[in-house]
């Protein structure tokens, strides 16, 4: 698939754009013990906060509004593992270095965003039907999920920086 | 001289040194070990059951990867009973004897609280003074190895003191159950690091957790942050009640805005029993400013009061209107065989942000840069023209009302 990889501005930068994440329950993401997790900042921890780095990802179709999401200013990315349960991780691979990369070798790290009562879903490309979520309880890690519910949050707020 | 032949599985550190006798040790990082000659061991912990098991050399009486029963020792023919409990120990194996004639000696080196893993948990506590509170010893993950899997003995102590926190229930202010530590209540005194340590015969694993108790004055500076969009429904989450909500409880909370208690009239807010939040049923920018909750918890015979307080923020919800393309508007664009063209597409977005608008041009349902890859085709940069002025005619009567915005734009 390298020929998927030319593009017409060879190493074209994309302009990464900053949010804000934080779902219907009030929990914002942090990270701890290298995952990320969502939860309570109080008062001064609150600087702990991750922002979100994401670009969008033109190899799909944009009416989908595709998206990479990462976090440390770009440097790790969100990734849906391979397999029929996918979990998600994060990668230690330059959010802008995807930006190039073709559909095969990104579609893992590919969210489809999807806007309702002004709340954001992130469906992974990966594996349709998976959905980026919170866990009901604090301090727990975000991850994929396919039913959602109480127990597992995929509604999302989503403040453009 | 007889060589004898030591295993030790999982030793934290093999520490290296000459031994009086001539005999050479070797510094080695944790993991399962073989090694002949006379060496210095630093055991993790002994607990009064362990056995430290000495027999015939050359084989490693635990295989495999894992944390296992714990740590053992091969040596000649001989068993020696653990005799210190949860202290790191140095064993001397002072010579290599004919079989059955080891000798050694024990050494106690470093303190009881050196685990081999000591973490700091990445995030303080806060908390108010004379309001209950609870720690939880921080779940651990190592190699794979979920804390919750291990038979792992838990154990809090307060940096600087020299006595274990007591477990269960009694008189105490502060105790240990199971992975919390509770403070019926916190005090002023109370801040400091706390250190809660998971330990087995053969794996430690501690963890600080620093907590600050302020003034219940100081309930702003320790607020939770939370955001809620206007002109739609807002909710406003108590936090970190785990603990003190009991199970099944139809717990009530109390919200407070600013210390004045809010009217739960389902219209403007609606609290519900057995939920931790609150709902703003259309949030205005009026609704910013402090709420606290307040949750009545009950320990033995005496009440508590929990409170947290949050601190609301409120955001316009982006505006967002229709693009409307206003260039090209013809079907046909006219060009000249060889000559450089260039067609904008002019895309108008009214006050919407321009993130939220793509832009892009296809060649017969697919992108430029599939298309032309060698370039011969190119789709330009976004350019961002900002005009800041909506002038907006109104019209209205008894019967209706009419807007229609336009806007001043440079020819």
């Amino acid at each position: 698939m390298d020929g998927d990889k030319v593009c017409a501005m060879p190493g074209a930068q994309a302009m990464v754009f900053r949010s804000r994440i934080w779902d219907v329950n009030q929990k914002s993401l942090y990270l701890q013990n290298d995952e990320l997790v969502a939860g309570y900042l109080q008062g001064p921890n609150s600087a702990l906060e991750e922002k979100i780095y994401w670009i969008p990802n033109r190899n799909f179709n944009r009416e989908k509004f595709p998206i990479i999401l990462s976090i440390k200013d770009g440097s790790q990315c969100l990734a849906c593992s391979f397999g029929a349960q996918p979990v998600l991780q994060l990668e230690s691979i330059r959010i802008s270095d995807l930006y190039n990369d073709s559909k095969e070798d990104s579609t893992r790290f590919t969210f489809f965003r999807s806007y309702k009562n002004g709340m954001w879903r992130f469906e992974s490309a990966s594996h349709p039907g998976w959905f980026l979520c919170t866990s009901s309880r604090s301090n727990e890690p975000l991850g994929l999920t396919q039913n959602p519910g109480s127990a597992h949050v995929i509604d999302f707020y989503f403040q453009l920086l | 001289m007889v060589e004898v032949g030591f295993c030790c599985h999982r030793v934290s550190t093999l520490i290296t040194d000459q031994l009086a006798n001539g005999g050479t040790y070797q510094k080695k990082e944790e993991g399962p070990r073989n090694i002949a000659g006379n060496v210095v061991m630093s055991l993790p912990v002994c607990t009064g059951s362990d056995v430290i098991t000495m027999v015939i050399p050359g084989q490693c009486p635990i295989q495999g990867a894992g944390l296992g029963p714990g740590l053992q020792w091969a040596i000649p023919q001989l068993s020696l009973s653990c005799l210190l409990r949860n202290v790191p120990l140095v064993l001397y194996i002072s010579s290599a004897h004919p079989m059955g004639a080891s000798a050694f000696r024990i050494q106690r080196v470093q303190s009881a609280d050196d685990c081999q893993d000591h973490t700091t948990h990445f995030r303080p506590t806060f908390a108010l003074a004379g309001e209950p509170l609870v720690l939880q010893c921080p779940p651990f993950q190592y190699k794979n190895m979920d804390s919750s899997d291990l038979a792992l003995n838990l154990t809090w102590y307060k940096n600087g003191s020299t006595t274990l926190i007591p477990a269960g229930s009694g008189e105490n202010r502060i105790l240990s159950q199971d992975d919390m530590l509770w403070f019926l209540p916190a005090s002023l005194q109370d801040s400091g690091e706390y250190i809660c340590t998971r330990r087995n015969a053969s794996y430690c694993a501690d963890v600080s957790i620093y907590l600050q108790v302020f003034d219940k004055s100081a309930s702003q500076e320790i607020s939770f942050p939370q955001k809620a969009f206007t002109r739609s429904p807002g909710k406003v989450v108590c936090p970190n009640l785990k603990g003190f909500v009991q199970k099944d409880a139809s717990y009530e909370l109390k919200w407070y805005k600013a210390s004045t208690p809010l009217n739960i009239d389902n219209e403007k807010f609606t609290a519900l029993k057995g939920t931790d939040y609150l709902i703003i049923n259309s949030v205005t920018s009026d609704d910013a400013g402090y709420y606290t909750c307040q949750l009545t918890f009950e320990h033995e015979t005496t009440q508590y009061n929990v409170t947290r307080t949050v601190r609301l923020q409120t955001l316009d919800p982006v505006r967002k209107s229709i693009p409307v393309i206003i260039y090209p508007t013809e079907r046909i664009t006219l060009a000249a065989m060889g000559s450089r063209l260039i067609i904008p597409c002019k895309v108008y977005i009214a006050a919407s942000h321009e993130f939220y608008t793509d832009v892009w041009w296809q060649a017969n349902d697919t992108d430029i840069d599939l298309v032309y890859r060698k370039g011969r085709v190119t789709e330009g940069k976004r350019h961002i023209q900002e005009f800041n002025t909506d002038f907006k005619c109104v019209a209205t009567n008894t019967r209706g009302f009419q807007v229609h915005t336009t806007q001043v734009k440079r020819e």
